[in-house]
This record gives structure tokens, sequence and C-alpha cells, in this order.
């Protein structure tokens, strides 16, 4: 099986880049079923959105943006790998992907709890 | 003119996918980036009630964008499912049903984001 | 007859005065066995093994070359894919902790450390590399460490397969021993385009499965860099195709 908790930086990303994409996968399928809740009427709807409000759904928040930045800048990585492009920064490309998927979690994470 | 070089066979549907998948995922960072902005840094608070849902939705220029990102998703979502199961080596006939299924899902998530926009916004 | 649990502490390596214990934890068909052997300064861990073969006759491993040249050694020595005759003793039981060794993945196992590596020779051999006459090369030899020249280093030892996270899952994927065959093929601008003759490297289960994990590279005992081949071939496929299959 190809999730293994073993081996070079490459293979954690390889596995890092399925683990988020299952994940935001998931979680568009859940938004597009929690949408209905519009068919509801403002009452219902408005009732949901305060409860998305609460610190624990902010911080998952938060958790699913990083998610999304990694699998977004590692993409870009894979993209030019693709290609045949920037082969020998691979690793750098891929640490990189992960510093900025961190900054951007604590930046969200932050503005979403602190208001 | 240059030589026409063959291609070599089987190739066609890898770079067809692949293609796909690339670009729907560049135009994914841009987007899920706006999209993500327009929700939860434009309106006070962060997440829109339902006559800022609406309102927003009425604009021809968002319901345009935010439908051409449910399909650019939703593509990019399912054919990362598709390698994934790919990857486990299914036979011809069960890859043939995991396509169909797939492309159903995803004409159906389609058609009902559509769907539900449109009801919402009459 | 050593079995788990009982380690043998036997077997003084011949001749020489300086020794160290070590002790080998091995996957043998269906169980792991333990063999406690001396070995001398600086031997390999392919050494070590030798001597619980003196141990223990029926326990198979493949040896032949000693230098890194043959391939014939590979296994996973702690968890990761190495070169038994390249893998010093020292580094291997750092901090006095038992040596692993198990055999490759991805192969059929013929028994303990013994796995049957051949379709990686045969696979290679399909790929057909170009028989180039002196007439026909224009412009000479390739450079010097360019993918062409490095790609000759492989040595067929199979840890690429064997740590490849696709191969494990799925069988039909052509794998990077192969795929990096196919690379150096398109590689070479000395020969007809060798890139359209490929068949078996170009469809969903050949180039198009690789997921850059970059694992090939990272165990390649021969720097052959397999990883870089196959994301050059996949551009090399991809941008062809863009062109409209133009050269």
């Amino acid at each position: 099986m190809w999730f293994r908790a073993e081996g070079s930086v490459g293979r954690w990303g390889f596995m890092l880049h399925r683990l988020t994409g299952l994940a935001l996968s998931l979680y568009l399928g859940v938004h597009l079923v929690l949408l209905n809740q519009l068919r509801a009427g403002p009452g219902a709807w408005d009732a949901f959105v305060r409860l998305m409000r609460s610190p624990l759904i902010l911080a998952l928040d938060a958790l699913l943006l990083g998610a999304a930045a990694f699998h977004g800048f590692n993409g870009l990585r894979l993209t030019l790998l693709g290609l045949g492009w920037a082969v020998r920064w691979q690793k750098v490309m891929l640490w990189a992907s992960v510093v900025l998927a961190a900054a951007c979690t604590v930046w969200v994470g932050a503005r979403m709890i602190c208001g | 003119m240059k030589a026409k070089a063959a291609m070599p066979s089987g190739s066609a549907r890898g770079v067809l996918v692949w293609g796909l998948q690339a670009f729907s995922g560049v135009l994914l960072v841009a987007g899920i980036g706006l999209h993500w902005l327009a929700q939860h840094l434009v309106v006070e608070g962060g997440l829109r009630d339902y006559s800022q849902v609406v309102s927003y939705l009425r604009e021809p220029l968002v319901l345009a964008l935010e439908t051409s990102f449910l399909v650019v998703v939703t593509t990019h979502a399912l054919l990362g499912l598709r390698a994934i199961l790919m990857d486990l080596g299914p036979t011809k006939r069960v890859e043939r049903l995991l396509n169909l299924g797939l492309g159903l899902a995803g004409i159906g998530a389609v058609v009902y984001g559509i769907e539900l926009t449109l009801e919402l916004v009459r | 007859m050593p079995d788990a649990g009982h380690a043998l502490a036997l077997a003084a390596p011949r001749g020489l005065a300086v020794s160290r214990p070590v002790q080998l934890h091995i996957r043998r068909t269906g169980r792991w066995a333990d063999y406690r052997v001396e070995v001398r300064e600086g031997a390999s861990v392919l050494e070590a093994l030798e001597e619980a073969w003196r141990l223990d006759h029926s326990l198979l491993f493949r040896h032949s070359c000693h230098h890194g040249s043959c391939g014939t050694c590979g296994m996973r020595i702690n968890g990761r894919e190495a070169l038994a005759c390249l893998t010093p003793v020292a580094q291997a039981a750092r901090g006095g902790r038992p040596v692993r060794l198990e055999p490759l993945r991805n192969f059929p196992l013929l028994g303990d450390l013994l796995v049957e590596t051949q379709q990686v020779a045969a696979g290679i051999e399909a790929v057909g590399l170009p028989i180039v006459r002196d007439a026909d090369r224009p412009d000479g030899h390739p450079a010097e460490g360019s993918p062409p020249e490095q790609y000759e280093n492989c040595i067929e030892c199979g840890l690429c397969v064997s740590a490849c996270p696709v191969v494990g899952s799925d069988r039909q994927f052509t794998g990077p021993a192969v795929l990096a065959a196919g690379g150096r093929v398109a590689e070479e601008r000395r020969a007809p385009d060798g890139l359209a003759a490929m068949t078996q490297v170009s469809g969903e289960h050949g180039v198009w499965r690789c997921h850059g994990a970059f694992e090939c590279s990272e165990v390649c005992p021969a720097e052959v860099d397999p990883a870089a081949l196959i994301l050059g071939l996949r551009g090399g496929v991809f941008r062809r195709s863009m062109a409209g299959g133009r050269k």
C-alpha cells in the first residue's frame, strides 16, 4: 500500500499530498451537502452560520485551509516536476510548500479566532 | 515544416488525464484563494448570512465565477480520487465502471450546485 | 539450527585480532531469526551475513562482487533499501542495536532474503536500448553527467522497485527501473526516435503512475537518479503531445 510511516521526505510529501487531497475531497462533499441548508430559508441558514462561528469549527477551518495551501503549493511543484522542469529543486520546493502552508494556517487561524 | 513524430501508443489518455488534473489544479490555486477571500474576508464576521448569500449570487459575474469554480474543483477532486483508485491496478472492466461512476458523481454535483443556486436567486 | 528467540554467539572472524560483535535480526521465510556474530572493524553487513551463514547454511541470500557493482545483495537494512556490501556494520548497528534484515519488497519471494528480480532485467531489455552506428553520430558522445551517461551506471539491483510506493499498490505499474531505462532511450539523440517505440512505458500504468515520491532516487546506490529520468520522460511525452506529435 502507498501509505507507510517510513521513507524519505519525498515519500512523506507524496503521502501528505494524497491525505490532504482525500480530506479536501471529503470536505467538498460535506460542504455541498451543508449548502442545502440554504433551501430551508434565512432562519435555518443563519442558525447554521452561528454554529459555524464556534472556536472549534474555526480552528478546523484554519487546518483545512492549511491542508488546501499545502496541497495547492505542492500541486504546483508536482506540475513543474511532471513537465520535467526544476527536478533538482524538488526537495527545496517541497519544504517551501510545507513552510508556506504552516504560515497560512497560523495566519488564518489567528485571524479567524481573534476576529 | 517539422517532421511529425509518432506518439507512443497508450499515452494519449495519460496525457489528457494528467493535463486536465494539472490545469485544473493551477486554476484552483487562484480559485480557492479568491473563493475563500470572497466568503470570509469581505463580509463582517467572516461568514455570509442568508441575505448576503443571495445578494452575492445575484451578481452575474459572481454566478459565472462560482459555477466555473464548482466545475473545476469537482473535476480536480474526482480526477484525484481516480488517480488513487487507479494505483490499485484495477482490471479494464473495473476501470470503466470507475470512470462511469466518477463521471456521474461529477455531473451530479455540478447539476446540484447549479440547481441550488438558481433556486436561491429566483 | 537457530530460530526466533535464540541468538547464536559463535564464529569469530578468522585470522583477525580486532573484531566487533553484531546481532542480526533476519526475516526468514515465515519467521524471524537472530544471529550473533563477530566481524572485523570496518566490515560490511554482507560480511556479517556471511558469518551468519557459516553458522546456518540454510540461510538464503545472494551475493557476488562485494563492491557495489553487481547489485545482487540488495535487501532492506533497518527498514531501508540498500546494498549489503556497501553498508558498514558500524552504521547499521549504531548504538549496539540489532541489524534488521528483510528481503526487498515487490518481488516474488524465493526464500529468506532471496527474491526474484529477473523482471527488472527483462523489462529493461524490452525497452530496447538503441544500437548507434558510428556513421549515425552527428553530435558525438553525450556530455559527462548528462542523463544518458548517468543511466549507464544502473546495476539493475531492484532497490528502486522495492522502495517505490506505487509498485506496492499497483502490480501493473511498469516500475522505476524500467521507466528510467525508458527515459534513457528517450534522451538518446543519436538514434532513431526511441520514444515512439516505448509502448510499455507510456500507458496509464507506465509513466503516468509515477507520483514523484522520489524514493527510487533516494535508495539508488549507483546515483542514476531514476526519478529525474522518469519525470524527464513524462515531460517529453506531454510536450510532444501538446506539439501535435511533432519532434
